[in-house]
């Protein structure tokens, strides 16, 4: 595998290239923005030398560029400054991490879910195709497809928590039906109480990004089942469950890996539209009450966090379609 | 559903140079709805205790009045002393003004004096009167005791502890900057600032035209007939001698003038008029008429195939569906002033009344009796702010429509410019340009937008532009591939062996094969842009002045309309721009199935 060696060794250097590239980025886009941040952080009384003294101390006196090296170093050492509005003056890893844990879960199992279904959902779909259970289907995976995501989530959330009660209308912990908000206290009972507080949002989010799935996976798949290997699988007389499984499926998943790969963008949105209706104490929801604190320390880093989190993620799946597909140039 | 009454009460209007993201404004509602219920409670405090005294003795007091004006009986002595009440023991910081109420002493015939005695600073102050106001002026703990005497001489005691602290806090100031145009009077307002005790005085201090103004007040007018940018200083002094500043800047505008209103309209059409003026004179000079035969042969030719390309898209019912909604969403757009029963409807002026009594309450559901206060009908219902939720459905359509449409034309230009520039010209450039695009691809752009919203600021303009700029990549990406191929055909070298250059090929050969490709993957980025355009207002980071769906849904989802049961609120521009994107979707997904070849043979 000398091929797949030079392959990732290339790739790794773009990848490198890439986040250099972020890390500028998101350097000089905060530095473009109006206003003066030592204002956040002087007290109304103070005079002239208390915002000397505290820009001699965030280095904001300093040239641009020994404040982008400074920067650069801060940020490889996950010192990513102090939050300036959404927890006055707390380290923004701190005020990042618990909700960097709510995200991975929604986000993690939103996706794996939304892919089992979504796949599922589109052979189905394709090898029913020109029957009504193919149309309505289609349709409903079109209809999901073209709602905003923000727009289903205030949806269900008008449904089953506004007018059915059934599910809490923010939050993603302390509340349970029968046991109510004080007798939470051990562990499975927490547990329960975040499952319980995730379900909307997770069927908000899955269901989203299932349709786009379902979508792609019927028509590759159609597309597939009209090629001659087909005919050829069924004229050796398989059934047709081994043709769909061994034959076909195999091959039409490499589009819906490509579109996993371009749509992690997306799917990073729907998880901040989702939160952000659910008030799911998540990256997303932080994202919101940093712009609306015009915590921009905070932002940079959700920001950083968020575009490395889709480098990687775009990475992985160029991985998987390279195993997937022995054909692709390495 | 029903939803509480004291939601009438609105949260106090955002000043519109407010430059920040807007608070949920949840939080104002229950601060107020907290200070109501203080209010409420202080304002009972004296009238409950009076009761609880004539609950202890309830005959008394209709005795004394039947042996008063009857006076079949002999007037009764009043040998009861009163009750003396100095409240209870409280804390000031100094300088306050601090009320003493002795309005809960209870005597059957009735109090006629109220003394009240304490020492203060060394000196015996002796006041009179149920409630007097005193303020003092040095730290310490004050015994004040109540004298209460009744019209038959007997008294009682009662004494309370006032705490007075020093004060060390200055003053917090509220006063938001501002922007006007040229002329108004503006009210410099600094009501909401506090301090623990009390302000006394408010020095705004500016230099304008050369002079240094002084006014003094909470709120002050002041004429700006010069523009610029004025900064005020603003000292709040508290009754404790200390005081804090702030610097508030008055930015004073030129009044708007024509020219600066429409010059976007004006370059556009004065670009187009230039683009056909061109066109016209090389055509004169290379044809010397405007129409040759040749012209109308291929104008016959581009219609008969525009008419087949029709035929085979109306016979798309999923299209035809969505192209049909898209011409009514248009004819509404174009026509809403005339549809609507309000004009300008996000204006406060032509909204209903905030505060309402009877059954008519903000937000109101869905109703065909018109508003008693202004004579107008709400068919779909109105907003908590009392604007009508039809008229502004239909003017949200003009600000769909039109971010859609300019959004995707930047972004459509944006990518072919990139995507022919890469596939066309190859070599550096390819690898320049399309590094940056996938840089672009990589980025998450639902953040990316966000970010450049909160930077940029809450301006429809920007709104419009950083859709544009985020949604660029996948058309380049599309654009450069159909070029590739296009540029190995033969008839690209035929051209090129005849001499035609680079801008030849690329307008006269390249374009034409390309534009098809670019048109449907267009259609369905305008449905992405309108997405987006209600996203970012539903995050609050959209036009406030601006009537959208969006915005709409914002002010639903802060008013709490999601779990007050207030559907009439949600549904019209949910369902609308549902409708929206989904019938862009439509007819972008049967256009390319129409004009994508390699589609159409399935």
């Amino acid at each position: 595998m000398v091929n797949m060696r030079a392959f990732l060794a290339r790739k790794t250097v773009y990848v490198l290239i890439t986040f250099v590239i972020i890390i500028t980025f998101n350097f000089f886009l905060f530095r473009i923005m109006p206003g003066d941040p030592t204002r956040v952080l002087v007290p109304k009384t103070g005079d002239q030398e208390l915002i000397d003294a505290i820009k001699a101390h965030f280095g904001l006196d300093l040239p641009l560029w020994e404040q982008y090296l400074i920067y650069l170093k801060q940020t490889f050492t996950l010192d990513w400054g102090i939050s300036t509005g959404v927890r006055k003056y707390a380290d923004v890893t701190d005020v990042m991490a618990p909700a960097v844990m709510n995200t991975v879960v929604l986000l993690g199992t939103g996706t794996v879910l939304a892919i089992l279904l979504g796949v599922s959902v589109g052979k189905f779909a394709a090898w029913r195709r020109g029957t009504a259970s193919d149309a309505v289907a289609m349709s409903a995976s079109l209809t999901f497809y073209s709602m905003p995501t923000f727009l289903f989530a205030l949806f269900l959330l008008m449904i089953f928590a506004g007018w059915l009660k059934w599910f809490p209308i923010k939050g993603s912990e302390g509340w349970l039906p029968f046991v109510g908000q004080a007798d939470i206290d051990t562990l499975g009972e927490k547990l329960l109480s975040r499952m319980y507080h995730l379900v909307l949002p997770l069927t908000a989010f899955t269901l989203e990004i299932m349709a786009e799935f379902a979508l792609i996976m019927r028509n590759s798949l159609t597309d597939v089942l009209t090629e001659d290997y087909i005919v050829t699988a069924r004229a050796k007389g398989l059934s047709n469950k081994e043709i769909l499984n061994n034959h076909a499926m195999r091959n039409a998943l490499l589009p819906v890996v490509t579109v996993m790969a371009i749509s992690i963008g997306w799917v990073l949105g729907g998880t901040i539209m989702v939160e952000m209706v659910f008030s799911y104490d998540g990256l997303g929801l932080m994202t919101w009450d940093a712009v609306l604190e015009q915590d921009y320390s905070l932002l940079q880093a959700l920001f950083l966090l968020m575009a490395v989190a889709v480098l990687i993620a775009n990475v992985i799946a160029d991985i998987i379609y390279v195993y997937l597909d022995p054909r692709v140039k390495l | 559903m029903p939803y509480p009454v004291s939601f009438q009460i609105m949260p106090e209007k955002r000043p519109e140079t407010h430059k920040g993201m807007k608070k949920p404004a949840a939080v104002s509602i229950t601060t107020m709805i907290l200070a109501l219920l203080a209010l409420i409670v202080v304002g009972l405090l004296p009238a409950i205790s009076p009761m609880a005294a004539a609950d202890i003795a309830p005959e008394a007091p209709t005795l004394d009045a039947a042996g008063a004006s009857t006076s079949a009986l002999v007037a009764l002595q009043d040998s009861d002393p009163p009750v003396a009440e100095a409240g209870a023991n409280r804390t000031y910081y100094e300088g306050a003004i601090v009320t003493l109420n002795g309005s809960a002493s209870s005597d059957d015939v009735g109090v006629v004096n109220y003394t009240w005695t304490f020492q203060d600073n060394g000196t015996l102050q002796t006041l009179e009167g149920e409630t007097v106001q005193y303020v003092f002026w040095t730290p310490g703990t004050f015994n004040v005791s109540l004298n209460v005497t009744d019209a038959e001489g007997h008294w009682a005691l009662d004494s309370a502890i006032y705490t007075i602290l020093e004060d060390n806090e200055p003053p917090d100031i509220k006063c938001g900057n501002r922007t006007v145009d040229v002329g108004t009077v503006v009210d410099l307002n600094a009501t909401r600032s506090t301090d623990n005790a009390r302000i006394v005085n408010f020095t705004w201090t500016f230099e304008y035209d050369g002079e240094e103004i002084v006014l003094y007040g909470m709120v002050v007018l002041f004429q700006f007939n010069r523009t610029g940018m004025y900064e005020v200083t603003l000292v709040v002094t508290d009754a404790s001698g200390l005081s804090s500043n702030t610097t508030v800047s008055v930015q004073v505008n030129k009044e708007p003038t024509w020219l600066g209103e429409n010059w976007l309209k004006i370059t556009i059409i004065a670009l187009i008029t230039l683009a056909i003026g061109r066109f016209i004179l090389v055509k004169l000079r290379k044809d010397k008429t405007l129409f040759t035969s040749s012209d109308k042969e291929k104008i016959g030719l581009q219609w008969k195939s525009f008419k087949k390309t029709w035929k085979i898209f109306r016979a798309n019912r999923i299209g035809m569906t969505g192209f049909t909604a898209l011409c009514v969403f248009v004819v509404v757009a174009i026509f809403a002033p005339l549809l609507s029963t309000v004009q300008n409807p996000n204006h406060p002026d032509n909204a209903e009344p905030v505060i309402l009594v009877d059954n008519w309450v903000n937000p109101l559901p869905p109703s065909l009796t018109p508003s008693p206060y202004t004579d107008l009908l709400h068919p779909l219902g109105t907003d908590h702010k009392g604007g009508d939720i039809y008229s502004l459905t239909l003017h949200g359509t003009r600000a769909s429509l039109y971010v859609g449409l300019v959004a995707t034309a930047i972004s459509a230009l944006m990518g072919a410019v990139i995507g022919l520039g890469a596939g066309y010209f190859g070599r550096a450039m390819d690898e320049v340009l399309m590094r940056a695009t996938d840089f672009f691809l990589v980025l998450p752009w639902f953040p990316l937008m966000i970010v450049m919203m909160a930077i940029l600021g809450r301006e429809f303009v920007w709104v419009i532009v950083v859709i544009g700029i985020t949604s660029w990549p996948s058309t380049a990406r599309i654009v450069r591939s159909q070029v590739l191929t296009v540029k190995e055909r033969q008839f690209i070298e035929r051209a090129r062996a005849i001499g035609a250059g680079d801008g030849h090929i690329i307008s006269k050969h390249i374009m034409p094969n390309v534009m098809p490709l670019i048109f449907a993957n267009t259609v369905l980025l305008i449905s992405l842009a309108i997405f987006s355009e209600s996203f970012l207002s539903f995050f609050g980071l959209g036009d406030p002045t601006v009537v959208s769906w969006g915005g709409m849904l914002e002010g639903a989802y802060q008013f709490g309309a999601f779990y007050k049961g207030a559907w009439w609120y949600i549904l019209p521009p949910g369902l609308c721009i549902l409708a929206m994107v989904l019938s862009f979707s439509l007819v972008g997904y049967a256009l390319d199935d129409v004009l994508n070849p390699k589609l159409r043979r399935r």
